[in-house]
Parts: C-alpha cells; structure tokens; sequence
C-alpha cells in the first residue's frame, strides 16, 4: 500500500453532496407529477405498469427500512411490471459529511458503514419480492427490477449493484467508495486493518454477484491497490487486473512517486484513475448499465414498452416524503428538549423545588428515550448534537429517582 | 467486533471412536462400509448417493457415511437398493459443478445441474431443517450478530432433541455473522461433530466473517448465497490489536487442526488469519492445490491482505460445492431429489435465541449501570433506613441481571468477570449489616 503524502487543501463541496444542516431530503422536482390511474383496475390489461421509488436524502436517514417497506407495499398492490429505482444520493452526511478529504484523497469513511443498510434494505425488494407469492405482475411473472442512477455516491453507490437493470442519466456519477485501505489508517495493527478491509469488500462483492454484476467494477471502485485495465472483444468488456494488458486503463495504483497519484482538481471532476467512478459513458462501455436514459419516456422505450405504459410515481415517494419529515421532526423536537433540560434549574432552594426541576427531567429525559426507540437508526447524530442516548437518559433517569430518595 | 483470548487446551485430532464393528448375525444386515479408517459398518444401505451413504444398523439406527470417508462398499446381491440415476463422481469433485467459467459472466447461481435421482428408496423426501447462525440481513440489522452473545452453542446444543424428534435428514447451518467471541470455537466444534453424526449437516453461507467461520469450519460441506463471503478471522482484541506471539500460534495450529479433520486445507484458513497470499492451481482433473505463496496460477488472496472469499471464487476453487440463492436450489446443487422444510421447532428456537440475547444483551448494559448507582450512593450512606433503601434497589438490579444470565450464562463473564453477581451479593449482605 502506497502512502499518500499529500498536503490537505481542505474540505470542497462536492456536487449531488447532502447537507448536515436538518432539512428535508432534496426531491426530483424535474419529473412529471404522476396523474395516471388511481388502481391497478383503471390500467388496461395490454399496458405496462412502471412503479418508480426515488431514492434521495440521506442513506439511512431518509432512506430507511420503514418508508421502503411502505413504499413497497404500495407498489405490490399494482403488480408493477418493473420496479424502478430512481437513485439520487450524495455522499453521506452521518459522521464525515461532503465526500471527507483525507490526506488529499477523497474518503467517505462512512460510505462502508452504510453499505450493511444497503444490504440489509435490498432483502425487501429481491429476496422479498421473490419469496412473496403474492408479489406478480399480472401475468402472474415477478417484476423486474430497475436501478436508474442519477448519482449514486458513497453509501448509495452500492444500490445500484443490486439489480440486473441499471440505467444511467447522462449526467450521472456512480463511485465514492474509494481508498477503502486508508480508512482504518493510523489504527490498530495492520493485519487487523487488512481484516476489515476485506470484510468489508467481500461484502460489497457478494452484493454485486447477487445483482448479477461483474465483481471487477466494485473492487476498482473501493481499494486504491487494485488496478485495472479492459479490453473490449465483441463489444463487451474483458478485465485484467493489471495496468497494462486491456487497450484502456481503469484504475492504477496511484502510486504518488511515480506521478500516478490523482490531483485534488481531478477528483473533483471524476477524472482520476486511482480508484473508479463511473459516469454514463463509462458505465455504457463497461457494460454496467443498459443504456443512458434522461427521462421517463426515455426509461418506458428501453424498457421496451414506450407506447404501452402506465408510470405510477409519487405513492412510492410518499412514504419517504412523510418519513423525512417524521424523523426531521424528531430531531427537532429533541433538540428542543435539549434545550429546555439545559434550563432546569436543579439548584432550587427547597426540597420541593428540587423534586419539582428533577421530575421535569425526568418527563424530558423520557421523552428524549421515545423518540431514539421509534425512529432509532434513523435519526442522524450530527443533527442531534449533545442529545443523550437512550441508554444515558435510562441511567440518569435512575439517578434523578435517587437524588429524590436521598434528598431530605 | 471482539474476540475473546483465552489459553486453548490441545485439541484431539481424528474422529471419536464408536462401535465401530456391528455383529452381522443374520442376512438381513450383509451390506457393508469399509470405511478408510479401518472401521467397518454393516447393515442394509438404504441410499446410495454420490456424495454419501444411509445405513440402517442392527439396533435400527440410521447412519450417514460421506464417500469422501469411505474405502469401499460391499452389497449383498439379494439386497441391493435402489441407486440414483446420477452418476457417481469423484470424491474430491463437488456435488454441484461450478458455476460458469466465464469470469466475466453474470452470477450463474447453480452450475451445472445433478442428473435426475430416482426418490429416495425408503422415506420420500428428504427433510431439511435450516438453523440461522445469526440473524439474516433481512432481519434489518434489529438483532446483532455476536457469537457467544446473540449466536451461543448452548442453543445450539439444545435444539438437538428438537431435530431427532423431527426426524430432521440434514441440518443447514445458515451463517450471516460478523464474528464474536472465540472461547465459542471449540464448544461449536463439539457441537458440530454432534450434528455431523446424526445428520448431513452443511453449511450455507450470507456472511461468514472470523469466528462465524472459524465456528463451524469443522464441517466439510459448505455451500453460498449468491452474496455470500466468509473469511476475515483474524483475533483481535482492544482497540485492534491483533493476536501476536503464544496466542497466534495457539489459534493458528487450531484451526489447522479442524482444517484438516474438516478435509480442507488448512493454507485457506491461515491465509484467512493472518497476512498470507493464497493462490491455487487446478489440473484438468479439477483438482485444486493452494499454495500459501504466489506459486500458484490462479491469486485467490494478494499478498499483504486477508483473505474473504466470495461465492464465485468459493465455488471454482472447490472451496464451496455450490451458490444456492433459495432453500430449494440448495437442495438441488446438493443433489436431494426431493426435500421438505422440517425441524420448524428447532428454527424457531435458534431465532426467538438470538431475539432475547438481544435484548438481554441490550438491558445488561444498562441494569448494570443502575445497580452501580444503587449500591455505589449505598455504601456513602451512614444513615441504616436510607441505605437500605438503596440496597433494596440494588438487590432489585441485580435481580434482573441474574435472570438475564438464564438467557445467555455468558454475559457475567463477557461484561464484569465471572464471580460477580455472588461477590454483589455477598457486598450487599455486608452493607446490610
């Protein structure tokens, strides 16, 4: 493993980026408002239903269990002859937020941490839609499932593994899972490092052999040490996992001595090669995905059903629109609650007074724990700040009953 | 993810020994094992499948005897029973063929299919029971994945009669872990011999990762999930600090030794532990030899890394026998003709295991806490009333904590050293004084 030497520049904004501030997940305002049929009953029997989800916001955050599992449910209703994820999401937000700059390479350290959701999400519409007698279109087939980047950055850059059939909007980036090897850097024993890399990338591989993809694509994407070069024979793409074999090199090793190390300036622009990330011409070229579509006509005619199709869009957003203000709501709310335990005064003259501001922490503190027991892994740290978690707030909670006890 | 180190005893290489020669008194029981080890099983063979063999035994016990153990077979021509049609393959050969050569090909998922077998010749359908070693990723991240926390070998142990009384034929030990504790190794170990010998008992594996694979690495067969690895089992502890010196060596020659009891080469699991390359050569036999060097044709693990292997790698290097994405394309690439879920019993106990130590684990860490509030402001109080007061409190806490013990008997010793709730005891009483 190279080291890389070079002098932090500082943090950059990077595009399609989320922000840490609370706010609700950015939407895809440019597509149509879905005006279609209102049941599966109203869609003639030779037409083709088309169910999109989008997928914006924060993985994890916004993009979570609970609205997914609604959102599916919504979508089963309509025997959906394709089920079409819209992938829009950035870098992540919970811990390292912005595509992280480390030692001038550009690292989401979150970006494996939430790769365990992407592979604990996707079991709801692969292994749960196959397992799910009901789950068919009606021909009585199970539906086929569609990933359609539009940027598919850090944690959500596994999506897209996920599914046999993936689009890519023109102005697409899939990538930002790289320099996997410096993320544990400075910590631990090397072997220990090595473990978890490899952890790490052999679960990420396993995803895109589940999605039917070519395992190359990800490991280019995700280790700096691994290098890569294609050929091209009939149109499809043959991998060495060398720099010099294949006519077009993918990735090199970024070896900073001799001179193969990315710039900050191309990072930025996704022009370097020290780890992958691909745009729609790429992705096109190395045959990950099938074709490059900008709009939902564009999608219905690669689909083969351009004439003959219903889009059904909006229900599947809805319950992801209604989560994220669920939980933004929350996070408020326990920030309010912050604040006003900072303003019991717990030094009141009598026992009474004292009794009175410890049971209002008590009322605070336990609201603080209901909220962490509903929405849970959702809620995003960063913006939470200071907020105890559950466990804290059931300990000083005990304490507080003490203090009361012992305060005579 | 942490493991535990703890000084290992020496473990025993070979297979227990058990009655091993059965009086043949009558005709009825002319078919005989020979078994490589000398042993000698005789019996009427009920199945004949390539990879195995089912006897029944004088005393009407049934017998599963893999061909990869077996020297010859010897049958009484009156008694011969009905063989599958598919034809016998070579031992070192899975039963289910790799996937596509073609690297650059989509997941295939079963290879090559077996040959159509007749049924089985006595009792139908084979009856699979599949056991989950720690929670399946579709149980969305709500039950942790700790072995010796939520995936303990007491349970394991305890569904055992559950199985025998559901007539269970093979066991499917379904792994998605990220490792634990390794004082569970050899408890596991023991256990899994168990299995093996009443069932064919194999593993399918989401996620095998350190002490989830070392765990049950003692049986031989193995099969993936499309996304399945296992590999990274690499000891540490603290704040990443690997296992150097006595330790490593101790836990290396370990699982050398269930390597090879397993019949797996043992350079795959070092190349697992520690910073070893691993490649492989495969001669036109479809034999597969590794290297723990870069001798080999084929680099299954770079140097300065650990290995994880993933499916497809798995399979083409005669590691795994097949990718199953389905219980029923496992029983396919295992060669079953046909095959029932069965052993529901023992499932649901292993899962509802795994749920309470969860939330035993869970209320531990924070009862723990409550006690040490109770009995620590307790030992400040000169006042009797007040104090005991909180010892009633405490008494209370560690009430709690001993009642979660009953759920996992580990978590005294993962969290406060065995010993501790007696010795809290004992303090209380000391205090109450």
């Amino acid at each position: 493993m190279k080291t890389m030497l070079k002098t932090l520049v500082g943090m950059a904004l990077i595009a399609g980026a989320c922000l840490s501030t609370p706010a609700l997940a950015q939407e895809n305002k440019d597509d149509k408002k879905d005006t279609g049929p209102k049941s599966v009953a109203e869609v003639s029997p030779g037409d083709k239903i088309i169910y999109q989800i989008d997928l914006y916001g924060q993985l994890g955050r916004d993009v979570h269990e609970v609205p997914i599992r609604k959102a599916l449910a919504d979508a089963r209703q309509w025997n959906p002859d394709y089920l079409v994820f819209r992938v829009n999401m950035g870098y992540s937000a919970g811990g390292s937020s912005l595509g992280d700059w480390f030692a001038g390479v550009q690292l989401d350290r979150n970006a494996f941490n939430l790769m365990e959701t992407v592979r604990e999400l996707q079991t709801m519409f692969t292994d749960g839609i196959r397992d799910d007698p009901e789950w068919k279109t009606r021909d009585g087939k199970k539906p086929e499932l569609v990933m359609w980047v539009k940027s598919a950055m850090g944690g959500a850059a596994f999506f897209p593994f996920t599914a046999p059939t993936v689009f890519f909007t023109s102005d697409a980036h899939h990538g930002g899972i790289g320099y996997l090897e410096l993320a544990l850097a400075g910590r631990g024993d090397f072997v220990v490092q090595q473990k978890m890399y490899a952890i790490r990338l052999g679960r990420a591989v396993g995803l895109a052999i589940k999605g039917g993809h070519d395992e190359h694509i990800i490991k280019a994407m995700a280790r700096l040490d691994y290098v890569l070069s294609v050929s091209y024979v009939g149109g499809k793409p043959v991998f060495y996992e060398d720099m010099t074999t294949g006519e077009e090199l993918l990735t090199d090793d970024g070896d900073p001595d001799a001179g193969r190390a990315d710039t900050i300036e191309q990072a930025l622009r996704f022009e370097g090669n020290d780890v992958l990330v691909i745009d729609a011409a790429k992705a096109l070229k190395l045959g990950f995905a099938k074709a490059v579509v900008d709009s939902q006509e564009d999608l219905a005619n690669e689909l083969g059903c351009a004439r003959n199709y219903v889009l059904i869009k909006g229900r599947g957003d809805g319950p992801i629109r209604a989560w994220v203000r669920e939980v933004t709501r929350a996070e408020g709310e326990m920030r309010d609650t912050l604040a006003k335990m900072r303003r019991v005064d717990m030094g009141g003259q009598t026992l009474e007074e004292r009794n009175r501001a410890r049971a209002t922490m008590i009322r605070h503190l336990r609201e603080i724990i209901e909220r962490w027991e509903r929405y849970g892994t959702a809620i995003n740290g960063q913006n939470v700040r200071g907020v105890p978690p559950a466990n804290e707030c059931e300990v000083r909670i005990e304490q507080l009953k003490q203090e009361m006890r012992l305060d005579r | 993810m942490k493991l535990w180190a703890k000084t290992l005893r020496n473990l025993v290489v070979g297979l227990a020994a058990s009655a091993a020669i059965l009086a043949a008194a009558s005709n009825a029981w002319a078919d005989k094992i020979v078994l490589k080890d000398g042993r000698i099983v005789e019996g009427t063979i009920l199945e004949d499948d390539p990879d195995f063999v089912r006897i029944k035994l004088a005393d009407g016990k049934i017998e599963i005897h893999y061909k990869i153990d077996i020297s010859r077979v010897e049958r009484d021509a009156k008694e011969a029973p009905k063989k599958p049609d598919a034809e016998k393959k070579d031992d070192a050969k899975p039963a289910a063929t790799e996937g596509k050569k073609d690297e650059s090909a989509p997941g295939a998922i079963s290879g090559k299919k077996p040959e159509p077998k007749k049924a089985r010749a006595v009792t139908g359908a084979t009856r699979m029971a599949i056991l989950n070693f720690g929670p399946p990723s579709a149980w969305q991240g709500k039950v942790e994945s700790m072995v010796g926390v939520q995936v303990n070998s007491a349970a394991w142990r305890t569904v055992i009669p559950m199985l025998e009384k559901d007539n269970v034929d093979v066991v499917v030990v379904r792994v998605n872990s990220g490792g634990g504790y390794t004082f569970e190794l050899e408890r596991f170990h023991e256990i899994f011999r168990e299995y093996k010998k009443k069932w064919r008992t194999v593993v399918w594996v989401e996620s095998a990762i350190s002490a989830a694979c070392m765990s049950p690495w003692i049986i031989e067969e193995w099969y993936f999930l499309p996304e399945g690895s296992a590999g990274g089992n690499t000891e540490w502890s603290g704040g990443m600090v690997a296992s150097k010196g006595q330790r490593l060596a101790e836990i290396l020659h370990q699982m050398e030794l269930v390597s090879r009891e397993a019949k797996r080469d043992p350079k795959i699991m070092r190349s697992m532990q520690i910073v070893e390359p691993l490649t492989a050569n495969i001669d036109d036999q479809g034999n597969v030899t590794y290297f723990n060097d870069l001798s080999g044709q084929y680099t299954i693990n770079p140097p300065g890394q650990v290995l994880v292997i993933t499916a497809r790698d798995a399979v083409k290097f005669k590691f795994a026998r097949g990718i199953a994405a389905t219980p029923e394309e496992l029983g396919k690439v295992m060669g079953l003709n046909e095959m029932v879920i069965a052993g529901q019993e023992a499932t649901a106990f292993i899962d509802k295991n795994m749920r309470d130590n969860e939330k035993a684990s869970q209320e531990w860490e924070v009862t723990a806490v409550k006690y040490q509030v109770a009995i620590g402001a307790a030992r400040g109080i000169a006042d009797r009333e007040a104090r005991m007061r909180e010892l009633g409190i405490a008494k209370r806490h560690l009430s709690t904590l001993e009642k979660l013990l009953s759920v996992n008997p580990m978590l005294e010793r993962l969290n406060l050293g065995e010993g501790w709730i007696e010795q809290q005891k004992q303090l209380i009483k000391d205090l109450s004084r």
